[in-house]
């Protein structure tokens, strides 16, 4: 017996890929840098951190700077032409490399899972398939859990739905940042409930969004952690975000930023 | 009443709307299946007392009791002691009116407590639901470790071979928490479910370390 | 009648999330029960077997439907067939009217909610009688159920207590045990004094051409088999093929729903027995709707075990009510705006973070972020969305971000706008539903690009 619509789409893709698959990582290999356009434009330094983590351990980097964006708020929002336009321009962009790496779960997710859902046969389902989320690749594909940082603060860590759900990153994120020299961290009560950021919802359904931005912060201040940690920008943008309108000294940071710390 | 043309125009609605290129449907008469996988991890012991200690477990979870008949025969004995003890009226059998009904269950099921009860007549099919107590009788061969095609069989068979009726897996007394999620017994259904277990003595207290 | 589907209250209950504090709690222990309950067995694969079985029984729901209506007919009982809730009505009646009855004891179904049976039947001269506690407290208020497995979970136990008094003309009690036995007595006589007998089903074994219906209360046993006659309303989307994958049904169902490992009774009616009728009418009402649609026909998987509902920030959030029709939560706004109409519910989709805690949970790995996209899609393409200035806001936006002039362009405006994005309308009212409690974000004083090329 086979599966629903949604699963046969996946399987077209996976089956349109085959005969390309992916090897291990060669050292030597370039990884291709995909910096999400609001880490580029609102959060750079989570964009730096990430460079500085790879120039730590000796691998070669790119960053195609025609990058523009992944599409997945045309995809959410129901806009499947501009989508797939979007899509596109990200394969052609990146069609040339066999490693991309990407600080976020919810655009990875975007191009790893959706672009082949979205058009199982298409170049960007191909392209899409090698985009890794920042956690996963350190950890799966380098073999390193250990990148030589040093953080002595208490964290504690949210949890983006998108690198949950779709891209099971959370267990390399945590692995990561438990080895991280001196750290003291903190699971986060009620980890798996969303943060309520999901891109337009975040001010289209405002009210819904800050009700559950609230139950996060709640659930993050009583860790006592000084620092609210995530794979994801966008969803530390609104929880953050929430957290500084109180005035709470609960500071957020990308995984990647206590990963290049020293 | 029924209209053929309605029924039509019905059937040929769904195929239009899969796509069929092959017009209105047949009813095809192998129909694709493979058996089901075991539901549950608990591995089923081969000793019958494992699995008798494991159904009483289960069934106390849920509010019912169970009680053990080693010799077949005593089982009336045992029924009328039941009654005796906690008052009911038997209305000579008149499942409307009386306390109590006896049911005969085809299989028990370890894992969840639960008795395969199949009701054939008219005048028994209520026998279920209107007593406030009901007695569930089966012999000890009839537990099954878990929710089976085997542990099924009877009701399977039944439906295969055009038994009318009904075949019902009763687990427990009726419940409900339709206000503010408290739990009530005996909502609608009985209160009570006494299931007695004959050729089986009461397994031993499990002696933990 | 047309379905009362109020576009402007749902907006409004979507927008100003009101749900009792008793539902998040009581939602969050339901979900920690169940995950105890199916930690307990081969969980997922169970999953994998009752999806593949869907999506199978679906893509070939035709045949089934025909093979199951020649086993049921063998098995002494009628069929009838049933497009639109008009027709579904007009059968019952006809049947009410064939046995001379004039009340109907009613076991819980959601599709006869759907139908609007109860006013149907009240209109013609049948009196429906709700049998299921919580039913029968909702059909008492006149008000609709919020939850699938649990109709009266927003009111309290002196909510209870007071419509009882009022309605019943009883001494006030707000104790649950007094209450369920009240309804019991006041319902006693109801069954075995009705003509006919109604209940929904969860499935329908085309095997055999037996139905299954599941409960914990009894009620559903005594209303199918009190009265002379029953009648079974099912949605074609039950039918299943065989027993066997009706075991796979069995093992998933308690332990997706209510965290149980079986409800109470599993009820497996074989036919009628002498002297008694029994009729299935199988209502289509917009089922085939869902099913045209390649993508969607996936949400027919559904077994309406409330599971997704348990999980959904949203629905803990605005409860049952809020989605303006009979189904709630994230699988209400998949198949609302396609059997309502995507004019006036084509705002459910958008009520999510699409986070996939649903689909996560759903026993039949329905793929609901996936459908909820699908629907967004389909909304926006049928120009029925809800706001307009915010498809042209997305529109330009992808049109910014699909070079890398018009990229540039749009970090230079957001700097001057000091916000992310060229569009300026739907802008300051983004902006303000994002200042009333968060900081707004700020636009770097040099991009990563900046930084990149000057290395």
């Amino acid at each position: 017996m086979r599966g629903g619509p949604v699963r046969r789409l996946i399987e077209l893709a996976h089956m349109s890929r085959a005969g390309t698959a992916s090897d291990a990582y060669a050292p030597g290999d370039t990884v291709a840098l995909f910096i999400p356009c609001y880490i580029d434009v609102v959060f750079p330094t989570v964009g730096k951190a990430v460079v500085s983590i790879f120039e730590r351990l000796g691998v070669d980097l790119d960053y195609p700077a025609e990058q523009t964006c992944c599409g997945q708020p045309a995809f959410n929002g129901g806009h499947r032409k501009e989508a797939l336009a979007l899509a596109a321009r990200f394969a052609d962009v990146f069609e040339d490399y066999k490693w991309i790496v990407v600080p976020s779960g919810s655009c990875g997710a975007m191009t790893k899972r959706f672009y082949a859902t979205l058009d199982p046969t298409s170049k960007a389902a191909t392209v899409g398939a090698r985009v890794w989320d920042l956690a996963t690749f350190l950890v799966d594909i380098l073999g390193i859990v250990d990148v030589g940082a040093r953080f002595p603060h208490s964290v504690t860590m949210l949890d983006g739905c998108h690198g949950r759900r779709e891209l099971g990153c959370t267990d390399a994120a945590r692995r990561l940042l438990r080895a991280v020299g001196d750290i003291d961290y903190r699971e986060l009560p009620a980890i798996e409930e969303c943060c309520g950021f999901g891109g337009l919802f975040s001010v289209t359904f405002d009210a819904l969004s800050t009700s559950m931005g609230s139950a996060k912060c709640a659930n993050a201040l009583a860790t006592g952690a000084d620092y609210l940690v995530s794979g994801d920008s966008s969803c530390l943008m609104h929880v953050g975000g929430m957290l500084d309108h109180r005035g709470s000294s609960l500071k957020t940071l990308h995984l990647a930023e206590v990963l290049a710390s020293r | 009443m029924i209209d053929d043309a309605d029924r039509t125009r019905f059937l040929a609605r769904v195929s239009a709307a899969l796509d069929r290129k092959d017009g209105a449907p047949g009813a095809r008469d192998a129909l694709a299946s493979a058996a089901a996988p075991s539901s549950s991890a608990f591995e089923p012991p081969r000793d019958t007392p494992a699995l008798a200690r494991r159904f009483r477990d289960e069934l106390a979870l849920v509010s019912g009791e169970t009680v053990f008949v080693p010799d077949g025969s005593a089982v009336d004995a045992e029924i009328a002691r039941i009654v005796e003890s906690r008052g009911l009226d038997p209305a000579a059998g008149d499942v409307g009116r009386a306390d109590y009904a006896v049911l005969h269950a085809d299989a028990l099921i370890a894992d969840t407590g639960s008795a395969l009860v199949i009701e054939r007549t008219a005048d028994r099919r209520l026998a279920p639901y209107l007593p406030r107590t009901c007695i569930v009788v089966a012999d000890a061969s009839a537990l099954h470790p878990t929710l089976s095609s085997a542990a099924l069989a009877a009701l399977l068979a039944a439906a295969r071979n055009g038994d009318k009726g009904e075949a019902v897996i009763i687990t427990g007394p009726a419940r409900t928490a339709d206000i503010e999620k408290t739990l009530v017994l005996g909502a609608h259904g009985p209160r009570h479910l006494i299931t007695i277990i004959t050729g089986i003595a009461s397994p031993d207290e499990s002696t933990a370390p | 009648m047309t379905i009362h589907f109020d576009r402007k209250q749902v907006h409004d209950d979507l927008h100003k999330p009101n749900a009792p504090a008793v539902l998040d709690a009581s939602m969050r222990r339901a979900v920690e029960h169940k995950h105890a309950a199916q930690a307990a067995i081969a969980w997922d694969a169970l999953r994998e077997r009752a999806h593949e079985i869907k999506a199978y029984s679906i893509e070939h729901l035709d045949e089934l439907l025909v093979r199951f209506e020649r086993e049921f007919i063998a098995r002494g009982g009628r069929v009838l067939w049933a497009q639109t809730a008009d027709e579904a009505a007009s059968r019952f009646l006809e049947i009410c009217r064939k046995h001379g009855a004039t009340s109907v004891v009613k076991g819980k179904s959601m599709l006869s909610e759907e139908l609007e049976l109860n006013a149907r039947l009240t209109a013609a001269g049948v009196e429906p009688v709700e049998t299921d506690l919580g039913e029968y407290i909702v059909q008492l208020a006149g008000e609709r159920p919020s939850h699938i497995i649990a109709p009266a979970i927003h009111m309290s136990r002196q909510d209870v207590g007071s419509l009882f008094e009022r309605k019943l003309k009883i001494d006030y009690t707000d104790d649950p045990e007094a209450l369920s036995e009240i309804a019991r007595l006041r319902l006693r006589s109801r069954y075995l004094e009705a003509g006919v007998g109604m209940t929904g089903a969860n499935f329908g074994v085309a095997e055999s051409g037996t139905v299954v219906v599941v409960e914990n209360e009894g009620n559903g046993g005594l209303s199918s088999q009190a009265p002379p006659v029953q009648i079974v309303v099912i949605g074609i989307e039950k039918v299943i093929p065989t027993l066997d994958d009706l075991v796979v049904f069995l093992q998933l169902l308690a332990r997706s729903g209510t965290g149980q490992k079986m409800t109470t009774y599993v009820h497996h009616f074989l036919g009628p027995v002498d002297g008694r009728a029994m009729y299935c009418i199988f209502v289509d009402a917009g089922r085939t709707e869902l099913l045209a649609d390649p993508i969607a026909r996936e949400s027919l998987y559904c077994i309406r075990c409330g599971a997704c509902l348990n999980v959904c920030p949203i629905y803990r959030r605005v409860g049952g009510g809020a989605y303006g029709w009979v189904y709630p939560g994230p699988i209400g706004s998949v198949i609302t705006p396609s059997m309502i109409g995507m004019e006036d519910a084509g705002e459910l989709p958008f009520a999510s973070t699409l986070c996939g805690a649903c689909a996560q949970e759903c026993p039949v790995k329905i793929d609901l972020p996936h459908l909820l996209v699908h629907q967004r899609a389909r909304s926006v393409d049928e120009g029925a969305a809800s706001s307009t200035m915010e498809n042209s806001a997305v529109s330009s936006w992808a049109r910014a971000m699909s070079s890398s002039r018009g990229y540039a362009y749009a970090v230079a405006a957001a700097r001057i706008a000091g916000v992310f994005s060229p569009v300026l309308p739907w802008i300051s009212s983004a902006v303000r539903a994002w200042s009333k409690q968060r900081s707004m974000p700020k636009v770097a004083a040099m991009t990563f690009k900046d930084w990149w090329s000057e290395r």
